[in-house]
């Protein structure tokens, strides 16, 4: 076997070259297709970016107006896709997962074998899936799509049975464009991966949609949502960001995994929410956002001032949507409205390099076992246990614990009634070398602790044993006397 | 950042570690859960396999009762999701897709959030949409799962309306053990990836079936029958293979990009193919097929001597389930059905010691561009 680099979250390794975006995580910059974001978002219309992403080029008119019309005519869903929406509505099911179930039945009644018009039924379709499921779930009947309104228009109509205003329609557009493409985020690397095995684009857009869900994804945005909301009620900002961070210790919008600066996107929608609010900084809601956001900054760079910890664009779209009186619980779909695209143009791409995506594992199970016959399996509570051969796993579990660092974190872990950040851990343990404090933490995962969004915590079995070692009559108790 | 190496398959990067299966290609030995896929093979019943993946250990017999009574549990789906696989079989829609559309909507009608349920629930819903679909589609009315019935059994069950023979059954049954976890494979990857974000199983499971149906990932072993059954009707199955040979085209069911060995599951399953075929009529069909082997295997080893075109699991998996009467548009589906127990223990493996996969992106497009106003484009 060829020796392989074991990197778990890839943040290391690039696995396809793109002339789709790009990135500047230490400037602050980023492109698409060669063009500053912040001048897509200022002139372009959506469709536009779209056609760029899927072309390379801006569209003369002609081209422009043929695409829209193909996004019109992908755009009609048949009534056993709106049945499943309505059924979703019915069930409480969250718009991301209905969306899931819209795309994923999307190929249905749609006769065009050709890859390329797939891709444009993905983009056409996630709006009207979107507004369906918002109109059942009020209890009213969805609103067909016209096809004399353009793409962010269509949405906004289907949403609310009447034209929409030409601001909020510029707002929302503009939020499409400055999230429309990103690099390979994990739903955009969903979509490649389903890409890479030759599959077709309604695949890759469900699985997408599927990896946008997640709370470390696409989840962040509602998680502003809620908090800015939480702050509307005049609380004071510092108190506030102070009692978050001392609590449960998130605080969602800030810290993108590849700036280093301001997410250059924030200043984008921020500008936009502004415009929407009508004269500067006049809603309360803006208002208090960047207060807040002010007064976080501080906290941040006197707290960790080697972090860069700054703004997304999560956090000032969630304020952007808010003014344009999006229901919040459509966030989230929303940004998938915008991506799809994205998804599309890297499907495309993935999909052109003919590159199978096929990572390698590092096997940490058990070694070579036997069949034992079902009579003879033994657990706890059976009448015969079984002999010392069949207990070497046991053991090598047991003595994974006997040394005194991973008794120190697994105890750290225990004090605490919330998940800890593995910077709080280190904090609090004694082990100042970190290669040495990694090593041991590492061991311990998995069958004693685990690592969640949240953070690290004791598993079942992991706190079982330290309830038993801090037990008063138990262990620690006796051996610290 | 400027001179960032480029792995485009990420062959040689290991992204996650697992318990579950481990591959040793020049060895040609798969193990999952600890075990050689030739002793889990032949002795698990499927939902064995599943919990051993699930637990990293072999059910007591108690433990294994109630988990074929939960997950049995889990088969129904609701009257939107007949409506929408009714749909796709009207319009013949490929089985994939429908299979996409009915996980997709699995959560419908199964109000459960617990990851440990969802992958229950995944596991016992793939036959019943696989079957409801096939039954459609064959303008015949779908078949109700019978709790009483395993897994495996209930699943011919309701493709066919009768309750299956018992050979079949074990057939079957060893099939579906033999391919239930294969290493990071694409669709196994992407399910990992959609779960990396913390997201829930079904939209994992989801992803995972869509990437399978690409030509380029294996389970689709549709091909090696159409061969077989051309190369038999021929009579003369060396001149086929040297007119495949001549014309330059491929013969399916040989070389894998793991293994340089013959497939350790084409053994298993032809052995698994041998004892079901001794049994039943068509006994002179499986005769020919190890001729056919022999011969291309040979032919293969003078024609390409540089590669190691030996046997691999797709081979032998069209030979059983051709036997077992599985429609062979309905392989890949059946592949799935299997590889459903990989799809979701990896998920809660990584869902368990979980870091968002985000990996990097080399730009080569265009730079310093600015915009133009339609008009003067």
């Amino acid at each position: 076997m060829t020796p392989s680099v074991f990197d778990p979250g890839l943040s290391f390794t690039a696995v396809a070259e793109t002339g789709l975006s790009e990135i500047d995580g230490d400037t602050g910059e980023f492109r698409i297709q060669g063009f500053e974001i912040e001048d897509l978002a200022e002139n372009a219309a959506y469709e536009e970016v779209v056609w760029l992403l899927f072309n390379g080029r801006l569209p003369t008119d002609n081209e422009l107006a043929t695409f829209t019309n193909e996004l019109s005519s992908a755009r009609s869903l048949t009534d056993t896709i709106y049945s499943l929406i309505q059924e979703g509505a019915e069930e409480g099911v969250p718009a991301i997962d209905t969306l899931r179930m819209g795309l994923g039945a999307g190929s249905l009644s749609f006769d065009s074998e050709d890859t390329l018009m797939a891709t444009r039924r993905v983009v056409a379709i996630c709006p009207p899936i979107i507004a369906a499921y918002w109109r059942y779930r009020q209890g009213r009947e969805p609103i067909q799509p016209r096809d004399d309104l353009t793409h962010t228009e269509n949405f906004l109509y289907m949403l609310s049975g009447v034209e929409p205003a030409a601001s909020t329609v510029k707002g929302l557009e503009t939020y499409l464009i400055t999230i429309i493409e990103h690099g390979l985020n994990a739903s955009t690397f969903a979509a490649r991966i389903i890409g890479s095995t030759g599959s077709d684009p309604f695949s890759a857009a469900t699985g997408a949609v599927g990896a946008l869900k997640g709370p470390r994804h696409g989840g962040a945005l509602k998680r502003v949502s809620e908090m800015l909301t939480g702050l509307d009620n005049g609380t004071d900002p510092a108190t506030f960001v102070q009692e978050r961070l001392e609590g449960d210790g998130s605080f969602p919008g800030f810290g993108h995994i590849v700036y280093n600066t301001r997410d250059p996107r924030a200043e984008i929608v921020e500008q936009a929410a502004e415009r929407v609010g009508g004269k500067q900084d006049s809603t309360p809601f803006l208002r208090n956002a960047r207060q807040l956001e002010a007064v976080a900054a501080e906290y941040f760079t006197e707290q960790y001032p080697k972090r860069q910890l700054h703004v997304t664009v999560d956090y000032y779209a969630a304020v952007l949507l808010s003014e344009l009186d999006i229901p919040p619980e459509l966030f989230t779909a929303i940004f998938a409205i915008g991506r799809s695209a994205g998804w599309m143009a890297h499907y495309l791409e993935q999909l052109e390099s003919e590159t199978l995506l096929r990572p390698r594992t590092r096997y940490v199970g058990p070694d070579e076992r036997s069949w034992i016959s079902r009579s003879d399996r033994f657990v706890a509570g059976d009448s015969s246990p079984p002999s010392s051969t069949d207990l070497k796993g046991i053991s090598s579990i047991l003595g994974t614990l006997s040394e005194p660092a991973r008794l120190e974190i697994s105890l750290i872990l225990y004090e605490s009634a919330e998940p800890l950040s593995y910077s709080s851990i280190r904090a609090q343990s004694s082990i100042e070398d970190k290669g040495r404090f990694n090593y041991h933490l590492r061991k311990l995962r998995r069958i004693y602790i685990t690592n969640t969004a949240a953070g690290y915590s004791l598993t079942d079995t992991g706190r079982k044993v330290v309830e038993m070692l801090v037990d008063d009559e138990q262990l620690l108790a006796q051996t610290i006397e | 950042m400027g001179n960032q190496e480029l792995h485009r398959g990420l062959e040689g990067i290991a992204v996650a570690e697992t318990r579950l299966s481990t591959i040793d290609g020049e060895a040609g030995e798969l193990s999952i859960g600890g075990y050689p896929v030739a002793e889990l093979a032949k002795n698990a019943i499927y939902e064995e396999s599943v919990f051993l993946l699930f637990n990293n250990r072999l059910p007591t017999k108690s433990e294994l009762e109630s988990f074929c009574t939960e997950l049995a549990g889990y088969r129904n789906i609701s009257t939107e999701v007949k409506q929408v696989l009714r749909r796709a079989a009207r319009e013949n829609a490929d089985p994939m897709d429908a299979l996409r559309m009915g996980v997709a909507a699995a959560n419908l009608g199964c109000d459960v959030t617990e990851s440990t349920e969802l992958a229950k629930r995944l596991v016992s819903v793939i036959p019943t949409i696989v079957t409801t679909y096939w039954r459609y589609r064959s303008g015949k009315e779908p078949v109700d799962p019978r709790e009483d019935l395993g897994h495996t059994a209930n699943y011919l069950y309701m493709l066919s309306g009768e309750e299956p023979d018992p050979e079949a059954v074990r057939g079957l049954e060893t099939y579906l053990n033999t391919v239930v976890d294969h290493g990071l494979n694409a669709s196994t990857f992407v399910a990992r990836s959609i779960a990396s974000s913390d997201s829930d199983l079904v939209s994992a499971v989801t992803g995972a079936v869509g990437s399978l149906k690409g030509s380029l990932h294996g389970g689709a072993p549709g091909p090696v029958l159409e061969m077989l059954l051309t190369a038999d009707d021929s009579g003369d199955p060396e001149g086929y293979v040297q007119e495949k040979l001549d014309s330059g085209e491929r013969l399916m069911g040989f070389g894998h990009r793991v293994y340089q060995t013959r497939d350790p599951r084409a053994e298993v399953l032809s052995h698994a193919a041998e004892r079901f075929y001794s049994g039943s009529d068509d006994r002179a069909f499986f005769g020919f097929v190890e001729e056919f082997e022999e011969t291309v295997v040979s032919r293969l080893a003078d024609h390409r001597p540089d590669r190691n075109l030996d046997t691999n699991v797709e081979f032998y998996t069209a030979v059983l389930l051709h036997g077992v009467d599985i429609p062979r548009e309905l392989f890949t589906t059946t592949f799935a059905m299997s590889r459903v127990g990989g799809w979701t223990a990896h998920c809660l493996e990584q869902l368990a010691d979980n870091k968002i996969i985000r990996p990097l992106s080399i730009y080569t497009g265009d730079r310093g561009r600015s915009w133009t106003p339609v008009d003067s484009r």
